[in-house]
């Protein structure tokens, strides 16, 4: 069957061959080379606000090092009981229960704990340092590493793909922004943060507009486009000629991006035909202000952009800590139920319960992205095995500080390059074997095939007596 | 339009060519001994380089004695390069090698290499990374201040990117700037040549543009356009056009520009409908390079030196821009002055500046001054705003003693004392860098706070203060609204538990205002955030200036001064570099770092020159508990890393009579097992007490050398020695002056450069050291007015 699938493929790629070597090309170059290294690699973000809880991400029949072993009582940040490394395969255990909608996926999960990101601090959020690993919560000073990947993974026009609920994480309100917004995630570089499309209609218009719009509106607007560039471009021209020397050197980058804009039109008028193909139907839970229906429209837009080939990232930030989950009853805000504890919210379950149900929440649509690329076929196996969806949190603490313990849960792969299916848990901050979170970083470059850095980020200077450097052996196959 | 613009003149004209004038700046005073010098150039190396970089020697894996003066082959131009870095940095030859050139010598060899590499057209990537800030000291100091040097002042004709400060002030509703600084964190910030606009930067001023436009849609601004059946008249487009021109752009549009933007819109209007024809026309207003960059070209006059003044447009707006970060037109005082026409020479841009200083420095909101660029000016020379930055462990705080860790209130108070320098304005830099009157938890504002004080005592102290506050209890909580999941009984439930806690809080108020008082102690009256004032709460934060905390609930300790600045002990406080807001800015996570204030000194104070670090250096300063962190950087004093650190290490190691929360120390403790004891707890007092601690005097001792001002070189004891000697400094004052000039200026020094240095320091010195003098001078200097 997949020896059949192959044939197929080379066949179409072979009569396709005028076409650009489109993302969806290349895939089915690489598909019909045999070689799972060529195939296309994705990455998908999706980064929590409040913190991830850890005492319920231990698999049964484990010591569950975040508890008190006296009254099984929720240990605070910072709180892991010393204990050497764990690292064991999840085939023999059942999940806990926040991670049961995984269990179908459980061979292609691995659940970190105790990495560190100690020193990347903030108000209830590490923002850019998360995923940069730098003490900048608001100022993006380094690149991220979902845009590190994405520049490296991405043909298509986005080299990264952002959604968001809001940009401000304190916001008051119901929390939903419906326009682009900063939330101090994800940067390419200093200085230069990504904006994070927080409306799922306006995604949609932006990524699948092609598939929707009668073809004279998409003409009128691609003539605008050309308009707006070509008269931005003549006039910036009729400036550069009065510029000399180092000035002129720097303004070309100005009246450069004028092409390369129009570029990344023609990339996404390449993929015409994969958009139609590909394009989700617009429901109108994508105008809805429920945050339920909003994560799940931000799922199924990120799932159809990879496999589209739209981009090959895509960071999806699915809360801010003013939100409220309605939807389960919740009128307390993300930030209220990071302070219930044992209390009561407005449905009646304690904060640890309440968390755990907008983690679910979360993770329904993690689950649910997952089944629609495990159902693209690619290479020997499906889509699912190209790429990795990293679920996390830009707080490495439970809703408050203290990086010390930073839980990562990945799922899928990396065309075999990473070892899945296991509960991995790092030795206490300061210990030796602890590992931080650029180690993780570093173990996707390497998965993705970038030349990585011996360190990634800012490394901590109380753990200069501990090696630093390189992936997490751990983890890599 | 000022008339003397001309008519039809936009600032969008730019002629000649700044490259070339800046390799003119850069070449125009190589005098005639230094062109007779050329002949020596190899003969230099012989003299004093090959003996340790030659056939027998290689120094550092380095040898000179085949370098040729074929400057033409890169290679060798590189080689060149590289002894130009060490001969400018002074660090060759090496401090202790007998044989030395006189700084002419030197300074003419420096000279000749650079006349050769522009000769052959070589060390381009070098002089580009001369007009990095890191650089401006590269510009020989003495030189610059010698009177040596004729040539006129001016600047290079340039474009120059709007600041992130700039943007935010547009008020482009909920935009993010989308101009960035690439110019390192530790300095100033915001210079001509470091500012770019690449793709991305296009890419967010679109988003910005389609989240401007979308905002007033849904505020129906556009309803009309939308709605109209045919495209509206010519003249209803144009007036279109001139309102977001203006809006956008910042000013009206010529007319060649209204027509430009008419043809535009009705294309697009052809293309796309009114209302799509009009947002492109919008977004295009958005890219306008005048919306993204100001442009200095000179459009006034030209001399005899074929410099160009700056028009009073032109003028209108660098003003505007050097002291504020708003359009020309927001500042009254200055716009009426260009309507009137009295922007056209240095005198008249002088009594402007002066009168804009005399009447707004020091006023507006505290969280927003009138003039926000002086203040900043500050922030970015001494970095003490960054005190926030460095992160502190949480467990440190708690066991060294520090019980708030407040970054912001030591920045506040640090902000304060400069604006209390600022208003006295004189001997500016000495009072900055030697006082030992300081500002703690208080608005700066000597009247208000007493009028404050006095009226909170008055509240307090009232009999019926208890009965006051629980009717402000009850009517503030009558004003909330019940949320709807919430039950009546639920409410009033949380309605008494609010009026209790108000209660507590009165009565802990009362307890702690009349025990104070009945002391003789001023107790601190809680500030309200407000225009007058910062919000400051209590004097939890107030440790690193080894005064005694308290906070709100617990009895007032110290006496807190209603008038301020107050005198903190003169042996332990001098100026800003002694305040914990600075001293913690220059500090690390675990500590101290005198690396990095020792090359604050250097290059902020001493105008000193320190050449890259070396890719290779291991930057790890061994851990031993046993040592104190002076001891453990004896490494540094090995040849290879002394060569540099020599420079660094003398004058940073002095400030370790603070620890790195910024309090004043005397003395290092070890516990039994030899190690330091950096704990100041009760656990600290308790092993203390029971003497189970040694002490060892703090060894701060350090010295000042090759600072280019013989009379304060020497050995200094600690810091606060250091800093006095400095503190008066000829040297100090002139890399004082060169880093404002860099500010306002957005650019390093050229030689050219020397008459503007030199008039602004006899501004100054005239003015009985004031800072106002300066900045007059400086903004009416022939290097502010003219571009070339």
């Amino acid at each position: 069957m997949i020896q059949r699938r192959r044939q197929f493929l080379k066949g179409i790629s072979l009569g396709g061959a005028s076409l650009a070597m489109t993302p969806f090309v290349r895939s089915l170059h690489a598909q019909a080379s045999g070689n799972p290294d060529l195939l296309p690699k994705r990455f998908v973000f999706v980064v929590k606000s409040s913190g991830i809880d850890k005492f319920n991400l231990v698999p049964d029949g484990l010591e569950n090092h975040y508890v008190s072993p006296t009254n099984g009582a929720k240990l605070g940040n910072r709180a892991r009981r010393p204990g050497p490394l764990v690292d064991v395969s999840l085939k023999n255990h059942r999940l806990p229960e926040k991670l049961s909608q995984l269990e179908a996926f459980k061979d292609r999960l691995t659940i970190i704990q105790s990495l560190s990101g100690e020193g990347f601090s903030g108000n209830h959020t590490s923002g850019y340092g998360a995923l940069s690993c730098h003490n900048s919560e608001t100022v993006a000073i380094a690149p991220t590493i979902d845009c590190l990947l994405g520049q490296y993974l991405s043909d298509g026009p986005y080299p990264m793909y952002g959604m968001s609920t809001n940009g401000r994480l304190l916001e008051g309100g119901a929390g939903l922004s419906e326009s682009y917004c900063y939330p101090n995630i994800s940067a390419y570089k200093a200085g230069m943060p990504v904006p994070f499309q927080a409306s799922p209609r306006k995604a949609f218009t932006e990524l699948f507009g092609a598939s929707v719009a009668p073809p004279d509106q998409l003409e009128a607007e691609l003539a605008l486009n050309g308009s707006l560039m070509n008269f931005l471009a003549e006039d910036a021209k009729r400036l550069e000629k009065k510029l000399s020397g180092d000035d002129r050197e720097r303004f070309a980058l100005y009246l450069e991006s004028f092409a390369s804009l129009q570029e990344i039109e023609k990339k996404k008028a390449g993929l015409a035909d994969q958009i139609k193909k590909f394009a989700p139907t617009p429901s109108n839970h994508y105008d809805s202000l429920k945050p339920k229906h909003r994560i799940e429209s931000y799922f199924e837009l990120a799932g159809s952009a990879l496999v589209t080939g739209l981009t090959n990232v895509v960071t999806l930030r699915p809360d801010t800590l003013g939100v409220q989950y309605t939807e389960l009853g919740i009128s307390n805000s993300v930030h209220a139920l990071g302070h219930l504890q044992e209390n009561k919210a407005t449905n009646g379950m304690t904060g640890h319960e309440a968390r755990a149900a907008v983690e679910k929440l979360h993770l329904a649509g993690i689950a649910e992205l997952a089944q629609k690329l495990d159902g693209m076929p690619e290479g020997d196996g499906t889509m699912l095995d190209n790429t990795l969806i990293v679920y996390m949190s830009c707080a490495g603490g439970d809703h408050h500080g203290g990086q010390a313990d930073w839980p990562f849960l990945l799922l899928g792969g990396m065309a075999g390059k990473l070892k899945m299916g296991r509960y991995l848990e790092f030795p206490k901050y300061r210990e030796s074997g602890h590992r931080t979170i650029g180690n993780l970083y570093l173990s996707f470059m390497h998965a993705a095939g970038i030349k990585p850095p011996e360190t990634f980020g800012q490394t901590d200077s109380n753990l200069k007596d501990l090696n630093l450097a390189g992936p997490l052996a751990e983890l890599m196959a | 339009m000022n008339p003397k613009d001309g008519p039809g003149r936009s600032v969008c004209i730019a002629v000649g060519s700044s490259k070339f004038f800046f390799l003119a700046g850069w070449l125009v005073f190589l005098s005639a001994p230094a062109l007779k010098a050329a002949e020596t150039g190899v003969t230099f190396l012989e003299n004093y380089c090959v003996q340790c970089h030659g056939t027998d020697k290689k120094k550092g894996k380095i040898s000179l004695h085949d370098l040729g003066g074929d400057f033409q082959d890169a290679k060798t131009a590189d080689r060149w390069i590289g002894v130009l870095e060490q001969l400018t940095a002074e660090d060759m030859p090496p401090e202790d090698e007998k044989k030395q050139p006189g700084s002419d010598e030197r300074r003419r060899m420096v000279d000749w290499i650079e006349a050769k590499l522009a000769g052959a057209n070589q060390g381009e990537a070098y002089r580009k990374k001369l007009l990095a800030p890191e650089y401006g000291n590269w510009v020989d100091h003495e030189k610059l201040f010698s009177g040596e040097i004729k040539a006129p002042s001016f600047s290079p004709s340039r474009l120059w990117r709007l600041s992130p400060e700039i943007f935010e002030r547009r008020g482009f509703g909920k935009a993010r700037s989308p101009f960035t600084y690439v110019t390192p964190e530790k300095g100033v910030r915001d210079y001509a040549a470091m500012s770019q606009v690449d793709q991305s930067t296009v890419q967010m001023i679109l988003i910005n543009a389609e989240q401007f436009l979308e905002e007033r849609e849904k505020r129906g601004e556009f309803k009309a356009l939308e709605e109209a059946k045919t495209m509206p008249s010519e003249e209803e487009l144009g007036n279109l056009i001139t309102r977001e021109f203006r809006r956008i752009v910042g000013r009206a549009p010529l007319d060649d520009e209204k027509q430009k933007y008419l043809q535009f819109l009705k294309r697009n209007i052809d293309l796309g409908g009114n209302l799509k024809g009009f947002k492109t026309m919008v977004k295009a207003l958005f890219l306008n390079p005048e919306a993204i960059y100001r442009m200095e070209f000179g459009l006034g006059e030209k001399d005899e030196h074929g410099r160009r003044h700056l028009s009073p447009t032109e003028i209108v707006n660098a003003l505007a821009y050097a002291l504020t970060d708003e359009l020309p037109d927001r500042n009254k005082l200055l716009w009426t002055a260009y309507e009137k026409g009295e922007l056209n020479n240095r005198e008249e841009v002088s009594r402007v500046v002066r009168q804009l200083l005399d009447e707004q420095l020091g006023t507006g909101r505290w969280s927003q001054p009138a003039l926000p660029r002086i203040m900043r000016f500050f922030e970015q020379y001494f970095g003490f705003d960054r005190a926030g930055d460095v992160f502190k462990d949480t467990d440190r705080r708690r066991l060294e003693g520090i019980s708030q860790w407040n970054t912001q209130m030591l920045i506040h108070d640090a902000r304060m004392l400069i604006n209390h320098i600022l208003g006295k304005d004189e001997d500016v830099i000495t009072e900055l860098l030697t006082t030992n009157k300081y500002f703690v938890a208080h608005p700066g504002d000597n009247e208000f706070a007493r009028e404050f004080y006095d009226e909170r005592i008055a509240e307090v102290t009232h009999p019926k203060y208890l009965e006051w506050e629980m009717i402000k209890a009850k009517e503030e909580y009558a004003k909330r609204k019940k949320p709807g999941h919430v039950s009546p009984e639920e409410w009033e439930e949380k309605r008494l538990k609010w009026i209790e806690e108000k209660k507590k809080k009165a009565e802990r108020t009362l307890k702690f205002f009349s025990l104070a008082l009945e002391e003789g102690i001023n107790p601190h009256p809680d500030f309200p955030f407000s225009n007058r004032s910062r919000g400051i709460a209590d004097l939890i934060y107030i440790t690193p200036y080894n005064l005694p905390q308290s906070g709100r609930a617990e009895k007032q300790k110290w006496s807190w001064p209603i008038e301020q600045p107050f005198e903190l002990p003169k042996e332990q406080r001098a100026g800003l570099l002694t305040h914990p807001a600075w001293l913690a800015a220059w500090s690390v996570n675990d500590g101290n770092d005198p690396i990095h204030r020792g090359i604050w000194i250097r290059e902020k104070l001493l105008a000193g020159k320190l050449q890259d670090v070396p890719p290779d250096v291991d930057a790890k300063v061994p851990v031993d508990p046993h040592k104190t962190l002076r001891e453990r950087l004896d490494v540094l004093r090995e040849e290879r890393c002394w060569n540099c650190h020599h420079k660094i290490n003398p004058l940073g190691e002095t400030f370790e009579i603070f620890d790195d929360w910024g309090r004043y120390r005397t003395h290092h403790y070890f516990g039994e097992d030899g190690k330091i004891v950096n704990r100041r707890d009760g656990r600290f007092e308790q092993l203390l007490k029971e003497g189970k601690l040694t002490k060892r005097a703090v060894n701060a001792s350090g010295a000042i050398r090759g600072s280019g001002d013989p009379a304060v070189d020497g050995d200094v004891k600690d810091a606060i020695e250091m800093i006095h000697r400095l503190g008066r400094s000829e040297r100090v004052r002139q890399s004082f002056i060169r880093h404002l000039f860099r500010y306002f200026m957005g650019r390093n020094e050229m030689l050219s450069d020397s008459r503007t240095l030199i008039e602004a320091e006899q501004a100054y010195l005239k003015n009985n050291g004031s800072f106002k003098a300066l900045i007059v001078s400086l903004l009416s200097s022939d290097s502010f007015l003219y571009r070339r």
